[in-house]
Formats: structure tokens, sequence, C-alpha cells
């Protein structure tokens, strides 16, 4: 085979159930980084802001949940939602106490209040829960034996249950998701206010509150993905997310920062460059595998400066 | 009491210029000859990582393109300098140039294709180059230039020359050393900045398709401004190898460019003042951060360090809360309690000019500060 006679390609890549198993990896994370990716693109269109505070704000929330579910005992399908519509109210809260005072008064003032509250957390999650690294509650059994074989090997392909936990999760979210927006009258309205927010509050939408809105709804689904990272990555501390974070905003650029579609999307791509470019060339090496992923996306927005499916802006002079 | 006003340009605003910078250059000296080693060497950090803040400045506060990325030119100029200085024998010095050249090269070539990106976008990109770089510093192949993970290290013998009057410490005489090459360098930018050169970028910043139209070259004062603020950071980077002789895959990385960026954000963006502030904040406000965190009373000496994080966070929040432009904006305010400054526009309008040209004038001055 011709391919084979190529230097710095990795030719074992070809076996189906390698290859097989780096996709179902890489759309494992891809779904994180895709969920990720959405409650930047929800924040972005409410308040046309980044929130890099956004990752710490999920791990909090899934430290809370570890609390209730292991310290305290609570059923865990009650947990999540209580954690899910406290991280709304706290997004929310956020965008009405820290971001709104200093938006008109400074260009990138919010990127400081953001990178400010995002040291904050950290910080404190790392206070108030230690350092060392903690299992995280699943519903189900979620350990590396956990799975379905499917091709037996060697080398052998397995779906481990927790991936499709995921996967699914991240398909009802983004369907309810676009179902709120798309089809309800409060979606509507956050529309209209992310569209033209001047015109929105003549026909009579609470702007500011839409904003609260999109903030909080940010929040709660970033505390889910941070609840989901951890079952992948079976532990977690106070930096879970730092990496999720990073690849959600390349993500979410990627698929352009106004589409919610473009972020599954370029969350999906994104994870599957992650796991198989490396894995095909082998003359990159391992140090610069984790920013692979970064620097093909960084070539993608060269040749589309808005992403895949972003919208230009249109701008009058 | 009343506050004083000075027309802008008058004689009197020049002689309190002098003597605000005359009573900085003793203030400067003073500090070197008096102050101990251990506060020198925060002195000295400040004029390196004022002088990167600047280069940031020229990047995002004029010319409006938000990059993280500067903190990769930071850690290659240390490298540059560091490699130049213990294997090739240079002296410190005579390594700049070549910094400020190699820094400026790199940065117009990564930087001429980032022209089509605008806005958050950029700054996402950006953040490529920076968790690249610590990647690229310890790859196998350049491990005999880098150092690898372990970084490299670069003593420089630092004295005073016999020539030289006063009694300073070795540390007193880095800190002279920087504090001016950082004053000639902020003397060019800022000179630069009053003329043609800041209105461009301005111009940029405030509305692209204006500044298009009123005859600004977008792709060439982007590149110039990526060019000039690329070769900055370096400077900044190789001035911090005297004080700090180590440089590591981490001098370029992710905690340079948040360093770079609040120490922008919090001096005050778009200003020359601030870029300086900028630097005493990056190196004064996780110090005082530490030492409040070990002193408060209900922490044991385990949690302290991680609570140093808490009141870092804390105080960027409320400083931009308190003062949004930054602390230059702030202490604006306070010189306008004692001192005012009155800028007179030339007087354009209210001239009796040609009718045509005044039309084009005023066309101009709409499309070029309009907002959009």
């Amino acid at each position: 085979m011709m391919i084979e006679a190529l230097p710095g390609i990795n030719d074992t890549v070809f076996h189906a159930p390698y290859l097989l198993g780096l996709v179902v990896s890489g759309l494992t994370l891809g779904a994180i980084y895709a969920l990720m990716a959405i409650s930047m693109v929800v924040t972005y269109r409410a308040s046309s802001q980044l929130n890099f505070a956004q990752g710490e704000m999920g791990t909090l929330g899934a430290f809370v949940v570890f609390t209730l579910c292991v310290e305290h005992g609570q059923p865990y399908w009650l947990v999540i939602p209580v954690v899910m519509v406290l991280s709304l109210m706290f997004g929310a809260g956020v965008e009405r106490g820290l971001i709104r005072p200093v938006e008109r008064r400074g260009a990138h003032s919010v990127v400081i209040i953001t990178l400010g509250l995002f040291l904050l957390l950290n910080a404190v999650t790392g206070i108030v829960w230690g350092v060392d690294p903690v299992t995280p509650v699943t519903p189900f059994p979620s350990g590396i034996t956990d799975q379905w074989v499917i091709m037996a090997g060697p080398p052998r392909f397995a779906i481990r249950y927790s991936a499709v936990w995921i996967w699914g999760t991240v398909a009802v979210v983004t369907v309810a998701l676009v179902l709120l927006m798309q089809r309800t009258r409060l979606g509507l309205s956050y529309r209209a206010a992310a569209t033209n927010a001047e015109s929105a509050s003549l026909v009579g939408i609470p702007v500011a509150r839409m904003r609260m809105l999109g903030w909080g709804l940010a929040a709660a689904v970033g505390s889910l993905t941070a609840v989901l990272f951890a079952v992948q990555a079976r532990s977690m501390d106070f930096q879970l997310m730092s990496g999720v974070l990073l690849f959600g905003l390349a993500a979410a650029a990627l698929g352009g920062f106004d589409s919610i579609g473009g972020a599954v999307l370029g969350g999906l791509i994104t994870g599957l460059v992650e796991m198989l470019v490396p894995a095909l060339f082998t003359f990159i090496g391992a140090q610069l595998s984790q920013v692979m992923a970064l620097l093909v996306i960084a070539v993608v927005l060269l040749v589309r400066p808005y992403g895949l499916f972003g919208s230009k802006p249109v701008e009058r002079v | 009491m009343k506050a004083l006003t000075v027309r802008h340009g008058s004689a009197a605003h020049r002689t309190i210029q002098v003597a605000a910078y005359g009573l900085l250059a003793v203030a400067v000296v003073l500090i070197a000859v008096y102050q101990p080693d251990y506060l020198l060497i925060n002195y000295a950090s400040v004029a390196a990582w004022a002088v990167a803040v600047l280069g940031l400045n020229l990047v995002v506060g004029y010319g409006g393109l938000f990059t993280f990325s500067q903190s990769a030119f930071f850690g290659l100029g240390a490298y540059v300098t560091a490699i130049l200085v213990s294997d090739e024998g240079w002296s410190f010095l005579a390594t700049l140039p070549v910094v400020a050249v190699c820094c400026g090269t790199i940065g117009l070539v990564l930087g001429l294709p980032a022209l089509r990106i605008r806005g958050l976008y950029l700054a996402v990109v950006s953040f490529a180059l920076v968790l690249a770089f610590p990647s690229i510093a310890k790859m196998d192949q350049l491990t005999d230039w880098t150092g690898g993970a372990n970084g490299k290290s670069a003593f420089i013998e630092w004295s005073a020359p016999v020539w030289f009057p006063l009694a300073v410490t070795d540390r007193g005489w880095q800190f002279l050393t920087l504090a001016v090459i950082a004053a000639v360098l902020f003397w060019l930018v800022s000179n630069a900045l009053r003329s043609r050169v800041g209105r461009a970028l301005m111009a940029l910043r405030d509305n692209e398709t204006g500044a298009a139209v009123s005859g600004v070259s977008l792709a060439w004062w982007k590149a110039s401004a990526f060019v000039v603020g690329s070769a900055l950071a370096g400077i900044g980077g190789a001035m911090l190898v005297l004080v700090v002789p180590i440089v590591g895959p981490d001098s370029g990385g992710f905690l340079v460019a948040m360093s770079l960026i609040t120490g922008l954000l919090l001096g005050g963006s778009g200003t020359v003042a601030g870029a300086a502030l900028g630097g005493a904040a990056i190196v004064w406000i996780p110090q005082f951060s530490q030492n409040v965190a070990s002193a408060l009373p209900f922490l044991d000496s385990n949690k302290a360090p991680a609570f140093t994080n808490v009141v870092y966070g804390a105080i960027l929040i409320v400083v931009i809360f308190v003062m949004p432009g930054g602390i230059v904006s702030f202490l604006r305010r306070v010189r306008d309690l004692f001192l005012r400054v009155e800028h007179v526009l030339p007087a354009t309008e209210a001239q009796p000019v040609e009718a045509e040209s005044l039309d084009l004038v005023g066309s101009n001055e709409r499309a070029g500060s309009s907002r959009g």
C-alpha cells in the first residue's frame, strides 16, 4: 500500500478496531467540548462577551453535586436538576452583579472580570474541596472495564457505558436548548434581544433579563459539562475544566460564536482532530499533540475568519 | 483648593512636565542607591514587564487587535538572550537588537495571516500560540538550544562601571540599566503614538471601515503593530533575564499571557503611562495578595498559598469595578483635582477655509471618529 511507505505516518491507525477506538474517544471528548462550546455561544449571543470563568463555574457545580450525593447521600437524579437551577441563578447573578456594571465603562473590562472570577473560583474550589483528586459520582458503573465489547480483537474495540451516557446527555441538552430557542416565546424574546437589543426593547422585550437568562442557561449547561467530563476522566480536582474550557472556546470559534449547530459540529471536529491527528502522524511529538487541535482550528479560521457557521457582522460607518 | 488650569503644550504645562519627569528620574536614582537588594529585584522586574506591556498595548490598546500571544514573544526574547549570552558569550546589551529583529520578524510571519481574523476569534486563535510555546520549547529537537524542560540559566555579570559616580550594588545597577532602556523605549513609542502612527492605529481600533475610508491602510498598520509589539515583548522578556537569570518553557506560557493582559487592562489600555503602571501591577499585585493571604488570621499556613489567588482574583475584579479605565484613569481624576490640562483643538472649522477643502476634512473626521 502506498500510504504505508510514507515516513511519519503511523500505519497501525488503519487497523479498524484501533481506528474505531480513536473515533469513539474523539467523539466522546468532542461531545463534551460541544457542550462547553454551546454554553459559550449562549453567553456570546446574549451579550457579545465570552465568559473565561465558565469552566471554573462548572467545576464548582460538579463539586456541589459530589458533596450533595456522597456526603449527604441525596439521590443523583434529584441533585443534578437542583445544581443546574442553582447554577442558572449563579450565572444570572454574575451577569447582573459583575458584568453589566462594568461593561458600559471599558472596552475590555469584562475580560478582566471573568479572568478574576476564574482565579477566584479556582482557588476557592481548591480550598474548600482540597487539591487531591476525588472519584466523581455516576448513576451507573463507569469504570475502565464497564463497556460493550464490539470486536473481541486483539486489538479489541469496545464502547464504554459512560461514552454512551455522555452522547445521550449532550444530544438531549442540545435538542432541548434548540427547542427552547426556536419553539417558545421565551426563546423568541432571547433571540430578538440577541439580534437587535434596541428594537427588541421597543416591542417590550425585557432585554436586560434576556441577557441574565443567557448567562444563567450557559452556567447550567457549564455545570452539566463539568459533571459529564468528570465521569469521562473518572476523577476530578479543582483543575478539572482548564483544558475543556480552552478546547470548548476553540470549538465555539471553529463553529462560529453565534451558532449552536456550529458549536456542536466544532466540538466534535475538535475532539476528533485531537485524537486522530497525533495518532496518525508520528512526527508530531508528544509535546505538540495537545496543541495540535488548536493549530488546526487556527488554520481553519484563517480561511473562514468567522468560523464555519458564524455570521459576519455588518457594520455601519 | 481650586485646581490649577494649564493649556496643553503651553510653557507652564511644559515646565510641569519636565519637573515631573525630573522628579521621576531622581526617584529612580534614589531607589537604585538606597533600596535593599531584595526590593531592587522587584523594581528591575517592573521595568522589564512594563516594556512588554507597552508592546501589548500597541497591539491591543491602540490597534484593537485582542491577542494573548505576546507571551510567546516574551519567552522567545528571553531564550534568545539567554542562549546568546551563555552559549555564544555575547554581552547582554548586544543581544537586545537581535531579540528585537528576531521577534519582530516572527511577529510579522505569524501576524500576516492573522490579519484576516478579528475580535474574539483572534483572541481564541492567539491562545494556540500561548499553549504551543512551552511545547515547542520542550521539543526534543531543540533541547541543545533550549535545555528542554529544565530550561536554561544565564547568569550575567552586571556591576556598575568605574566611571559611575554613585555607589550602587549590582542589583542597583541592573535596575538603573533596565530603567534607562525602558525610558528610551517609552519615549520612542509615546512620540510615535502622538503622531500619525497613533492616530492611524486608534482609527483602526475604533472603526476599521471608517479608517480604511479615511486612507488608513489596514494591512500595513496592523502588521506594523504586530511587528513592533512583538519586538517590544521580546525585549521585555530579554530584560527580565538580567534580573531572573533562568529561562524555561513557562517563561512564555499561559501565566505570562495572563500577567501581560491583566497588567495592560489594570494599568490602563490605550495609554502609555498605563503600560508602566501595568508593569508595576504585574510584579506587586501577586506579592501583595500573598502577603494579605498569609496575614489573614483565620487561615492556617497550609491554606494561605491557595488563598493568594482568591485575593488576586478579588483585586482584579475590584480594581476594574472601581476604575474601569484602569489605574491610569483613576490617577488622572486625582490629578484633575489639583491640575487641569486643557486640550485646545486646532481651530480648523472656525477659520475661513475654502468650502471644498473644509468639506473634505469634515467628512474624513466624521468617518474616522464615529463608532460602529
